[in-house]
């Protein structure tokens, strides 16, 4: 992102048209898993649809068995379901069981999922803690950091893998929120 | 910072409740006024409105401005008088809008006459006083030619032409605002519409094709410009658009407003708008007559002349303002926005 334009906040990001998301997908950096591990972020999903369907809110954890050493290193994250309440309101876990589980490393060490080589892939194929019938299996996301000097804010790009085929479904944004529960 | 005195009419509604705030915020004496009806509302949000500027005035004075009488006897050994006080209806009878908003007006200007003290007679207009947009006037600048499409705005163009003539024939200073959708806390008719929409609907929709863009301005913005216009030599006799730099389209507002009180938004195929608002016209046209004729209630529940605004694209030029130097408050409506609309569920304004 070019230094001088004014910077937005997660609001502004989650109403932002999909042009201007993918502005920054493309120009945005790759997190830190670091800065990740042990977190919760609270998820906006941009699409409509996902209104209508009930999961526009959601939450994100990143966890790792023991505290990554590198910024690339492999780890594992969750989603949780909150409260689908508006977007200036908190994030309500409603309580229910972690579910839809990923694995979490640089999209260009994969031979496949690499369309931004600046991102890091959120592959749910790849964790084996989903159950063999599980739709979320088929979902790919990559995540950018959207600006170098803010560690707490950041851009997603959902797929869903179907074959060869990568089906584009919504972009969303992820900020902080609190350490795992 | 030089201190002021000032009389601000119509100080008991929500744009006077907020001109007699920020006076009082930056030091001002303020003298305020209203009629007694709107002093002794019970509806929350209005008295919300009375309430704040009971607390911010130095004085409050009943006084209905219809009456010469009762204007006469209103304190005008002051420096600024903002004239706020207005009928803001589109369903009210054109007898009452011209009593209130040109009859007021003149009595208002009469007594500042025979003052000679007042410094500057702000008034507020209204943005709606260009009418329909038009290709060869887009977007409106303070230059447009009015063509005030109902009697609400017609009432308003007048106000403005009487003030305009008391300046040219008594030599009154004046400036005049031209608000667009005013917003903000403490609202209750108008652009609060957007937000009450959003609240009470189980979902949000819109057709691809009503995507025409909506003017905003804050009501702090507005009453600051007029603090700051007031002052100004070269706002002197002029008139401002006012209007912050936003260019959101409605389907942009809806899904933000959508989005605040987590509601689903869906943009819809488009429809053949000319034709339902042809509909909606007739239709507000029957439920006029059986509220009025039948129902004997006053206003029905659609406002003809609010609908015959529908899909309509206002854009409009605040270059005028812009270059006086004048600093938005709340450049970007979504702020603004927030604010509000956590009023109002913070008050539950939206549940009475």
């Amino acid at each position: 992102m070019k230094s001088k334009e004014k910077k937005l906040t997660y609001i502004e990001l989650a109403l932002s048209s999909n042009d201007k998301l993918e502005a920054i997908m493309q120009s945005g950096t790759m997190p830190d898993v670091r800065d990740l591990c042990g977190w919760e972020f609270k998820g906006y999903n941009t699409f409509d649809l996902t209104g209508v369907l009930g999961f526009r809110k959601f939450k994100k954890g990143f966890t790792a068995d023991s505290e990554p050493k590198s910024p690339t290193e492999r780890i594992k994250g969750y989603n949780l379901k909150v409260v689908q309440n508006g977007i200036i309101d908190d994030w309500i876990d409603t309580g229910a069981p972690r579910y839809a589980f990923y694995e979490v490393y640089p999209a260009k060490d994969d031979p496949v999922e690499n369309k931004y080589p600046n991102a890091i892939l959120i592959n749910y194929g790849a964790s084996d803690k989903n159950p063999i019938y599980d739709p979320a299996r088929f979902l790919r996301d990559y995540l950018v950091q959207v600006y170098p000097d803010n560690k707490d804010l950041f851009l997603g790009k959902a797929y869903v893998a179907l074959g060869k085929a990568r089906i584009f479904v919504s972009y969303f944004i992820l900020e902080r929120n609190n350490k795992n529960s | 910072m030089p201190k002021f005195k000032c009389l601000v009419t119509g100080a008991c509604g929500f744009i006077g409740s907020h001109m007699v705030e920020l006076l009082a915020e930056h030091g001002h004496e303020v003298i305020a006024t209203d009629v007694q009806s709107t002093i002794n509302a019970q509806e929350p949000i209005k008295k919300e409105c009375v309430l704040t500027t009971q607390k911010m005035a130095q004085k409050l004075i009943p006084c209905d401005i219809t009456s010469q009488k009762e204007v006469e006897k209103l304190p005008l050994d002051v420096d600024y008088v903002f004239h706020v006080a207005s009928v803001f209806s589109y369903s009210a009878p054109w007898e009452v809008l011209y009593k209130v908003n040109v009859q007021g007006t003149v009595n208002l200007l009469e007594a500042i006459r025979k003052n000679q003290g007042v410094k500057r007679f702000v008034l507020w207009g209204a943005g709606g006083v260009y009418g329909e947009p038009k290709p060869e006037y887009t977007p409106f600048t303070e230059e447009t030619p009015p063509d005030p499409p109902n009697n609400y705005q017609r009432a308003k163009w007048f106000q403005e032409f009487t003030t305009m003539l008391y300046g040219k024939k008594h030599g009154i200073k004046y400036t005049i605002l031209r608000p667009t959708t005013v917003y903000g806390i403490r609202q209750f008719y108008g652009g609060v519409d957007f937000l009450k929409t959003g609240y009470k609907a189980g979902m949000l929709g819109l057709p691809a094709n009503m995507n025409t863009h909506v003017p905003f301005v804050h009501v702090r913005d507005v009453c600051n410009m007029a603090l700051y216009l007031a002052q100004k030599q070269e706002a002197e006799n002029e008139i401002y658009n006012s209007n912050d730099d936003s260019r959101m389209t409605m389907i942009e507002v809806m899904r933000f407003i959508a989005a605040i009180y987590g509601k689903p938004f869906m943009v819809l195929p488009p429809v053949p708008v000319g034709a339902i608002k042809d509909i909606l016209l007739f239709i507000a046209d029957i439920d006029a007559y059986v509220s009025q004729k039948v129902l004997k209630k006053g206003k029905g529940l659609l406002e003809k002349d609010q609908l015959g605004m529908m899909n309509l694209d206002f854009l409009y030029s605040n270059e005028k303002l812009k270059a006086t130097g004048y600093k938005f408050l709340y450049p970007d409506p979504k702020e603004g926005l927030i604010e509000a609309s956590k009023w109002y569920k913070e008050g539950r304004y939206f549940d009475m």
